[in-house]
């Protein structure tokens, strides 16, 4: 079989000028010919392997390359608007303290069917606010779990609850907060990245009183859009 | 194309069907062809050393014979010189040399000419051996065998220990000696794929040797009944070879010295050096006939026992002999190490016989003849560091199988002290001291296969030196590296680097953002990389100043950055590549 | 500005020229010049399957106190940045120092082990010979005065080396802007023969785009043909000797253009490998 020497050190994701000193020095079971390798694909998978190297073919390369496509098509899908739509928006949240709400909430978000899964994120849920309350002043909460739920097999999401009455939540502007984001994410980066944004959002002040007139969904969605524009520029 | 590769396939060995999966085979036939030309080498080398000694017997009465050596060593150094313009020197540290920088590729001219300046050296009268030449020409004809069949840099160093093992074997008709310095001093590394090629060319060279010389020991000694008490004496014994091998290495850097300080405070012409040196043996020489030449002769008289004068004179004689060698090597005349050892240590080994025999004149000491065959192996392992080719030279030349006990006892002791004294041993010290002493497998090796350009980063963030801080904010946003190379955005020099860890203070300072410009926080005084230099030096920078990383910059452009944890990776799989075959 | 040319300073008037062709050739490519002010009459080049003594002609010792300045002021005047000389690190022997490999293009003259008195059409030492063998990068090859070439002539004649040739003739004509001119004679094959390596080599896009203008001649001497080589180009041309001889001499095309073109020649050797 025969490679230029540029994609044979490729397939090996190693340097030219290291595959040419291995191929001069006979350290590596290949043959220089010119420009072009030649090789038995067998034995330079063997002797790749004992030397805890990969050896991807140029054919199968693509694959991983794809892949990482799709990866990157998945990054782009996790902006701000798309995960807020997977959430979904409720109203009229009923609760008496900080608890009660939450478990309402859960009770409400998609991708938690089982009461197994809806407990462990409740449970991860409050652990988080004991630690130090999500509410972040202006009547908003941004209730979270404690650590990201990598385990779940949905995608990451927003879900927005306006409630019936405004609760004491230990914000730190002490106002009792009227609405929560619900954020469940599938990596802290991820979930960094959908924080800064929603925080974003947040410290708009024309948002801020969309908020307060309780919006109807697609109202809420534009109006994300809008911002999320706004990041990007 | 393919019409002129087809007449030219039998070039190309390894490309055969039948060598591609394992090149075994392949290195057997051309390691065995490579060990008859080599043994024959070493046999012309013998015959020419035999007529040039019978030629100059007839000059040895006159009294302007102390010019021989002189005008022999002279000789040597104009053919070597002026003739194959190759620099002079012994040998073996250029063959080693150049398998370990070069994997064994040698100049054809080498092949055959150190037979020539050794023959002219030794032959008349010059105190120098003649296995070093021919190791050299063995090996320079095992690399261009290698090079005719374009064989690779691992198939082509064993190929070169074919040549100078089979060499070795022809000339001592010692198959296992040439085996196990190659081994030993040249190759560096016990395997398999080695050990067996260049033992098949030991057999070859060996055997080429007993066609055409005859199968005999090159000093044949009798049958020797060593007593324990004789076995503690050899432990003295091994104590003096060494002192012997100490004062024979010193004494041959010393008179390399003096001769090279007095060639640069005089104007002469650059043979002049060999030829008073060559003189001044044959001075010794008229007084003392008996350490001209390689020595055979009066060894094989010690070996037998018949060797009549006391210790005085022996003693004189060991001493004349050191300095004689010092005087022939020292001040450039052409050829080995090897035979001198053995005259010297057969000198040593009788002057201890001599001492014990005067301490306990009644104790039944065995047979002098022993002890000068100890004395050898103790000087041959002192001096080249190598007690395995020490200890199979004297059974292999001398037949002494008898002995071996005392031999390996003496052998051990007598190069462990040595190295107390000289850490390296005469072949390689040069080599060591330059930092080209790299064994298989070691630090310096992988360290010195490795390349700054193998090693090089570059996707690295490039910032110009009028950047705002803000800018700057931004981009250290995006980066996953904690450094920046700042560079002029007119010229393109490397003007500096950011370290992230010096500036993090002001970067979370917004006020700062559109005040301050890059030039004004950047680091101008950073140590760089060229290219082109040894990563063992890199690697010293970087442990002096505490680095982890270094920019690499070539004519003041930035290539790209070395860090060390690259380079622990690369040195992994380097290592582990390495130790593939 | 990765690419490095060696040269070895001659510190005569001879050496000079030389000298002066290589400083052109570095400013026009935006090279980097290395170069290497001898101080032993000897040098090794270890090269991949070969080992080369360079004997050097007596005549690049002269002088040694004023060399590095002379070299440095033709190169300054260049216009290029400081040049840098090279300092052999490893030595075989205590006066044989060994010269790295790893540059990209080297420049030597058409001897350089014998008397610079041999130097002239249709010689080209033997030492030079084995450096464009085993080397892996192009050698250039000055002519006796130095002339700055304005344009790039390449000899294509279908063989693989050719076509690497031809391909360092297109990298060069891209850097530079020059035109290029394809040389081929017709031999034994037509001209059909030389389209279809091109189509094959996939080099018919940079074709059309470089070259000026594609030379086929299928008459006359290859010989008389020459003098239509401009006489300010610089020559590219492959090596590829066949059989016993091919250590020893070039192909027949490159004898014959060494011997009747006194342009400078840029000399693509039978193990060059295109820089990266």
């Amino acid at each position: 079989m025969q490679l230029d020497l540029e994609e044979f050190a490729e397939c090996l994701d190693i340097p030219q000028t290291t595959v040419e000193r291995w191929i001069r020095q006979g350290r590596i079971p290949v043959r220089r010919k010119g420009n072009k390798c030649e090789f038995s694909q067998s034995l330079i998978e063997k002797w790749a392997e004992t030397n805890h190297l990969k050896f991807v073919m140029p054919g199968m390369g693509e694959e991983t390359e794809a892949s990482g496509q799709e990866k990157e098509q998945e990054q782009a899908a996790d902006d701000l608007q798309t995960v807020m739509r997977r959430g979904g928006v409720f109203y009229d949240i009923e609760g008496e303290s900080v608890e009660d709400v939450l478990w309402a909430v859960v009770n409400r978000v998609p991708y938690f069917d089982t009461p197994e899964k809806k407990k462990s994120l409740y449970e991860s849920l409050k652990a988080r606010e004991a630690m130090m309350s999500t509410g972040i002043g202006k009547g908003v909460a941004i209730p979270h779990p404690r650590t990201p739920m990598t385990e779940t097999d949905g995608p990451a999401f927003i879900t927005t609850c306006f409630l019936k009455s405004p609760v004491d939540y230990r914000a730190i502007d002490k106002k009792p907060v009227f609405v929560l984001f619900l954020l469940v994410s599938t990596s802290a980066q991820l979930h960094l990245h959908l924080l800064a944004q929603l925080s974003f959002c947040l410290r708009n002040e024309a948002f801020l009183q969309l908020l307060n007139q309780y919006p109807a969904p697609e109202e809420l969605y534009a109006k994300i859009a809008e911002l999320s524009e706004r990041i990007e520029t | 194309m393919t019409r002129f590769s087809k007449l030219n396939i039998w070039r190309y060995p390894s490309r055969w069907i039948l060598f591609r999966l394992d090149d075994r085979l392949l290195l057997i036939i051309i390691g065995a062809i490579v060990g008859i030309c080599s043994g024959l080498a070493a046999v012309a080398m013998c015959q020419g050393l035999l007529a040039m000694f019978a030629w100059m017997h007839h000059y040895r009465g006159i009294w302007w014979a102390f010019l021989l050596p002189g005008c022999g060593a002279a000789v040597a150094a104009v053919f070597l010189e002026k003739i194959l313009k190759e620099g002079a020197g012994h040998g073996v540290p250029e063959v080693v040399y150049s398998v370990v920088r070069y994997g064994g590729l040698m100049r054809l001219r080498s092949s055959f000419s150190r037979l020539i300046s050794g023959c002219l050296t030794i032959g008349s009268g010059g105190s120098a051996g003649p296995e070093a030449p021919v190791v050299m020409s063995g090996a320079s004809i095992g690399s261009n065998i290698a090079q005719f069949f374009s064989l690779n840099d691992r198939q082509r160093v064993a190929i070169v220990g074919c040549g100078s093992a089979g060499a070795l074997a022809a000339i001592f008709n010692a198959p296992i000696t040439g085996l196990v310095f190659t081994i030993e001093v040249i190759v560096g590394e016990w395997s398999a794929v080695n050990v067996v090629p260049i033992a098949i060319a030991s057999v070859a060279g060996a055997e080429v040797c007993r066609l055409l010389i005859g199968n005999q020991f090159l000093f044949s000694s009798l049958a020797f009944n060593v007593d324990l008490l004789d076995i503690l004496a050899c432990l003295g014994l091994a104590v003096f070879t060494a002192a012997a091998s100490v004062l024979l290495t010193r004494g041959l850097r010393h008179s390399n010295r003096i001769s090279f300080k007095l060639y640069n405070k005089m104007p002469m012409p650059f043979w002049v050096r060999p030829f008073i040196g060559g003189c001044l043996v044959g001075l010794i020489g008229l007084a003392l006939p008996e350490i001209l030449g390689e020595g055979y002769h009066v060894i094989r008289v010690m070996v037998k026992g018949a060797f009549t004068q006391g210790l005085l004179f022996v003693t004189v004689l060991m001493l004349a002999k050191i300095l004689a060698t010092a005087l022939t090597l020292g001040w450039g005349g052409s050829g080995g190490i090897f035979a001198p050892c053995l005259a010297i240590g057969s000198f040593s080994g009788l002057v201890f016989h001599r001492f014990i025999d005067l301490l306990g004149p009644g104790v039944g000491w065995v047979d002098e003849g022993c002890f000068a065959l100890l004395g050898m192996a103790g000087l041959t392992s002192g001096m080249l560091q190598a007690p395995l080719t020490g200890i199979f030279l004297i059974v292999e030349v001398t037949g002494g199988y008898g002995v071996i006990l005392p031999l390996i006892l003496v052998s051990a002791i007598s190069a462990t002290v040595t190295h107390a004294f000289e850490p390296a041993s005469f072949y390689l010290k040069e080599l060591v001291e330059k930092g080209h002493y790299l064994r298989p497998r070691t630090d310096e090796r992988v360290l010195a296969d490795l390349t700054v350009r193998e090693l090089v980063e570059k996707d690295c963030i490039v910032v110009y030196k009028n950047m705002k801080l803000g800018d700057f904010a931004n981009i250290v946003k995006k980066s996953h590296r904690n450094f920046f190379p700042v560079e002029d955005e007119n010229t393109g020099n490397f003007v500096g680097m950011i370290h992230l860890d010096d500036i993090r203070e002001y970067l979370f300072n917004p006020i700062l953002y559109e005040t301050v410009f890059l030039e004004q926080i950047l680091d101008t005084n950073v140590a760089t990389v060229d290219l082109d230099d040894d990563l063992t030096d890199v690697l010293e920078r970087m442990d002096e100043k505490n680095l982890f990383t270094m920019p690499v910059v070539v004519n003041n452009r930035f290539v790209g950055t070395i860090s060390k944890a690259t380079l622990l990776d690369k040195y992994r799989s380097e290592l582990m590549v390495q130790s593939y075959y | 500005m990765d690419l490095q040319l060696l040269h070895i300073f001659r510190n005569t008037p001879l050496g000079r020229e030389l000298m002066l062709q290589s400083a052109y050739f570095c400013r026009i490519l935006k090279i980097l010049p290395v170069i290497y002010v001898p101080q032993y009459m000897k040098f090794l080049m270890y090269f991949e399957n070969d080992v080369v003594q360079v004997d050097l002609d007596g005549s690049y010792l002269r002088s040694p106190s004023t060399a590095r300045d002379h070299a440095a002021e033709i190169i300054r005047q260049q216009g290029l940045a400081e040049p840098k000389f090279l300092e052999p690190k490893n030595f075989t022997a205590s006066t044989l120092p060994d010269l790295p490999i790893n540059f990209d293009f080297m420049c030597c003259p058409r001897t350089i082990s014998d008397l610079s008195s041999k130097i002239g059409l249709g010689y080209i030492g033997p030492r030079v010979r084995r450096i464009i063998h085993s080397a892996r990068f192009p050698v250039l090859i000055g002519c006796s005065v130095y002339k700055p070439w304005q344009s790039i002539t390449v000899f294509f004649g279908g063989s693989a080396n050719a076509v690497k040739a031809l391909r360092l003739g297109f990298r060069l004509a891209r850097l530079t802007g020059f035109p290029l001119d394809v040389f081929t004679q017709e031999g034994r094959r037509d001209r059909k023969y030389y389209e279809d390596v091109i189509e094959k080599e996939n080099l018919g896009p940079e074709m059309d785009r470089y070259a000026r203008q594609w030379r086929v001649y299928d008459s006359g001497e290859f010989i008389d043909n020459l003098y239509d080589v401009p006489h300010d180009a610089l020559v590219i041309a492959g090596a590829y000797g066949h059989g016993v001889i091919k250590e020893v001499l070039f192909g027949s095309t490159l004898e014959k253009i060494q011997t009747q073109l006194p342009n400078t020649l840029l000399i693509v050797g039978p193990n060059y490998r295109a820089a990266m």
